[in-house]
């Protein structure tokens, strides 16, 4: 056989058995035997020392880009197996939460505040002046009767598994955009937290001035802390990519955008599971007959809960 | 030629990634949007047409409920869920022969999937933002739309189809298995380097390639660039036309090269110890 003949089909056999192992999957590798994937890393090291030699030694271009993406292939194939098996860890997600949170009480305390002070400031202008209602509030508002002293809405029974998961992917969709808008360097979270914010607080303050403060009140207690702190969190998220692009620190932007991304998502994804919950809450209790005080006491009990996860989790000896 | 990345991967190799184009990556969207609304008609099919599990009490609604989350995660869960199962590839970027992988070389993982998708709120919103993710692929020198940024990922060519080994890449192996690598070539009257050699060997590789005339211009200019390299051997070479001419010099070359071996008498540096 011609020299050089030799190498060519060392290539082109390499390059099928990447493409059968890349049909093969996400386990491919996994399903070789020893010696095989002993002789799989032979090769690619062959072919690295080829691609070496090419590059210095004046190959063609062609057969420098073909030895080169040969070696691309193998590499993330050779090199991904390690990432392929990694589970995932829900114990680490748990404690990741809570600790995300703690690693940024700034960005934290700046959400509560976008969201909390135009909700105070909207409650009492309305008091103040009702007029003011008629431009922050929604117009189905305008005219609203609870449906019982306890709580705004008698959702039948029936359909309440539908409202809740309807409320669970709005909600969820709402924290995905704060979360995102980090992006405009923060500042989309805080227009998106002060509209929320505004919106709540005008709705509050309008149905106090009914004197239907009791029915909204009932009916947001048992749900509300869940989810305000959940979206106030996701844009707490926003903020800690949104300070990356401001205060990028000692790194490049990309860089510290590329750590408080990874920091963000653990908090927005913690957020995911706290609208669950909520959403689940909505659904099926707060439309429920339970009296007021009851209502107050699953308040007290979440918010106590709340406190008590992202105070302990993930702390050394907990 | 496309743009690339050079990565430096742990074993001291480098490796350049071609970056995909704009205009591959937007086919591999909307060939991923057609089969996310394909799938969505088939599942709204399938409820209207099974009107008896709509139909009244709590497991009807139930059912529902479970429709409507599994369809907004059908939306956002998507990418995620085609890019862990089949490497950092959608249906849409397998069709298309483009791949997710991270700045560093490596396969993404559960996390950089979750970034650049969830980031979609923003680079991909239907009306003005809908550009948002174009316009950075656009500008940033390795295409990366903000969630690729804030991920650290790149979207790359990955298929082994358009490239092959050619008849030339083999002539090169059999050379560089010989040890003769395309040395500049010196002759009495003039030197030409290494690339001049690489110049005249892929030329007369594509020779029979060429129209005949567009062959002979091309062999002029060949010899036009390299006359004052060659000087006064020009002359010893006799009159020839451009095409024997160079043919005459590669022959020259692998007739007069010396391998390139390591000497196996190498004198041996004394170890300190």
């Amino acid at each position: 056989m011609q020299m050089g003949q030799t190498k060519l089909q060392e290539w082109e056999q390499f390059g099928q058995s990447l493409e059968r192992l890349r049909k093969g999957g996400k386990r491919a590798l996994t399903k070789l035997s020893d010696s095989e994937l002993t002789r799989l890393i032979d090769s690619y090291q062959a072919l690295t020392a080829d691609l070496a030699r090419a590059r210095s030694l004046n190959a063609p271009p062609s057969t420098v880009r073909y030895l080169n993406r040969l070696a691309v292939t193998a590499h993330s194939l050779i090199y991904g197996y390690s990432r392929a098996k990694e589970p995932i860890n829900f114990r680490a997600g748990y404690d990741a939460f809570a600790r995300a949170v703690r690693s940024v009480p700034g960005a934290v305390l700046l959400a509560h505040l976008c969201f909390w002070v135009p909700a105070a400031i909207c409650f009492f202008l309305v008091q103040v002046d009702a007029t003011l209602a008629y431009q922050l509030v929604p117009p189905g508002f305008y005219g609203f009767e609870p449906t019982s002293e306890a709580h705004m809405h008698e959702i039948p029974q029936l359909t309440r598994p539908v409202v809740a998961s309807s409320i669970i992917a709005n909600n969820v969709q709402v924290t995905f955009l704060a979360f995102a808008l980090g992006l405009s360097a923060g500042l989309g979270t805080a227009l998106l937290l002060i509209y929320n914010g505004v919106h709540i607080g005008a709705v509050a303050g309008w149905m106090t001035y009914q004197g239907k403060g009791a029915a909204l009140w009932g009916w947001i207690l048992p749900h509300g802390s869940t989810e305000l702190i959940a979206i106030c969190l996701a844009g707490a998220a926003g903020f800690v990519m949104g300070e990356a692009i401001w205060a990028p620190g000692l790194s490049t932007r990309v860089k510290a955008l590329q750590r408080a991304g990874l920091l963000a998502l653990k908090i927005e994804l913690g957020c995911m599971v706290m609208l669950l919950m909520a959403g689940l809450i909505e659904g099926y209790v707060s439309p429920s007959s339970i009296n007021f005080s009851a209502r107050v006491v699953i308040l007290v009990a979440s918010l106590a809960l709340w406190a008590a996860y992202f105070w302990r989790a993930g702390r050394e000896n907990s | 030629v496309r743009a690339g990345t050079i990565v430096h991967t742990p074993d001291g190799i480098e490796l350049e990634i071609e970056l995909a184009g704009i205009a591959s990556r937007a086919t591999a969207a909307i060939v991923d949007l057609i089969l996310l609304f394909g799938f969505w008609l088939a599942v709204g099919l399938a409820l209207f047409s099974g009107q008896d599990i709509l139909g009244e009490g709590i497991g009807s609604n139930f059912f529902l409920s479970v429709v409507i989350l599994f369809l907004f995660l059908s939306y956002w869960g998507y990418g995620v869920f085609w890019e862990l199962l089949m490497r950092g590839q959608t249906p849409g970027k397998r069709l298309t022969g483009l791949r997710i992988i991270r700045e560093d070389g490596l396969p993404i993982g559960l996390r950089e999937s979750l970034l650049r998708n969830l980031l979609k709120a923003i680079d991909m919103q239907p009306g003005i933002t809908y550009c948002i993710g174009l316009v950075t692929a656009v500008r940033d020198s390795k295409g990366r739309r903000l969630g690729d940024l804030v991920a650290g990922t790149v979207v790359v060519v990955d298929t082994l189809k358009e490239v092959k080994a050619t008849k030339a890449g083999a002539a090169w192996a059999a050379r560089a298995e010989q040890g003769k690598t395309h040395q500049a070539l010196r002759l009495p009257g003039g030197t030409l380097s290494s690339r001049h050699m690489v110049m005249i060997e892929q030329f007369l590789e594509r020779r029979e390639t060429l129209k005949p005339e567009v062959r002979e211009q091309l062999a002029e200019r060949i010899v036009n660039s390299i006359r004052d390299n060659l000087g006064d051997e020009l002359e010893r070479l006799g009159r020839k036309s451009h095409l024997e001419l160079l043919e005459k010099l590669q022959s020259l070359a692998n007739e007069t090269e010396e391998p390139l071996s390591p000497t196996p008498n190498a004198k041996k540096r004394g170890s300190l110890f």
